[in-house]
């Protein structure tokens, strides 16, 4: 791995940096939006490819707060075995039409549950301890040490998913 | 600064937690509604790890790590299963649609 990469990497995941709060944010509204897509895309093949995605923004939030393995493991066995099955299972599927009828109650639930959470959240303690981030050390060493076997299972990931998409398309046609 | 950024993980899990139970409730197929159940998963695991990690003893810190280790097996197991049964349904009764209560015809 290259030293400016390497220095790149220290600078994100390091205890009061600037660029962690950046990259919280960015992880944050990626998110989000993905986790709206899955709910209401009308697809069911890319609303899956799109809980895809909200695992794999998880995992990045697993390895900010200082568990890498956890991350891996949700990288391999959750985005990697168990979300493939269903796009694969799906595209095994001739698609419903669906719908999608959101009103005032969802709302007022959506707003419960996020006070809920928040209040929870924030009762336990917004400041981390100098344990939370012990991981995110070990984390980089991760990232430095194996960032090869990253790409490739970023790569292997990716071709799964693109054929896939191919598979459940070709079926259409 | 620090505490931006952790608020951003309870907020971003509060909403997840949310998104995924809006979904559940006003999502009648049932593949879309185990999506926005994993969507809530998601979500849970990320307030687990955040409430292990502020903590601060060791023992706790573990805890929470075994609790989403065990939480995505556990996922990985209902998804095998919900998505077997869905196809069942499908294939022999052409059901997906929770609300359905006859068996539709094939177009």
């Amino acid at each position: 791995m290259s030293p400016l990469l390497e220095t790149f990497t220290s600078a994100v995941i390091t205890l009061g940096s600037p660029f962690l709060d950046l990259a919280l944010l960015i992880l944050a509204i990626t998110s989000i939006v993905f986790a709206y897509l899955t709910v209401t895309y009308k697809s069911l093949v890319y609303s899956s490819i799109f809980l895809a995605f909200v695992g794999l923004v998880n995992a990045a939030f697993f390895m900010i707060l200082g568990y890498p393995l956890l991350a891996f493991i949700q990288l391999i066995i959750y985005v990697g075995s168990g979300v493939l099955f269903i796009i694969i299972s799906i595209s095994m599927l001739k698609e419903p039409k669906l719908s999608f009828r959101p009103n005032l109650y969802s709302w007022v639930i959506v707003l419960f549950i996020f006070v809920l959470i928040l209040t929870i959240g924030v009762s336990v303690g917004i400041g981390p301890t100098s344990l939370t981030y012990l991981g995110v050390f070990s984390a980089v060493h991760f990232i430095t040490e194996y960032w090869l076997s990253i790409v490739l299972l970023v790569l292997a990931l990716s071709m799964a998913l693109i054929v896939s998409i191919a598979v459940s398309r070709g079926e259409e046609e | 600064m620090i505490i931006i950024g952790i608020l951003l993980i309870i907020i971003t899990a509060a909403i997840l937690v949310g998104i995924g139970v809006w979904g559940m409730i006003y999502n009648k197929n049932l593949v879309k509604m185990l999506l926005s159940l994993e969507v809530s998963f998601n979500g849970i695991t990320l307030l687990v790890l955040y409430l292990a990690s502020t903590i601060g003893i060791l023992s706790i810190v573990k805890l929470g790590a075994y609790i989403v280790f065990l939480g995505i097996a556990l996922a990985i197991g209902e998804i095998s299963i919900i998505v077997s049964v869905i196809l069942y349904m499908f294939k022999e009764k052409m059901l997906t649609d929770i609300t359905q209560d006859e068996v539709r015809s094939e177009e």
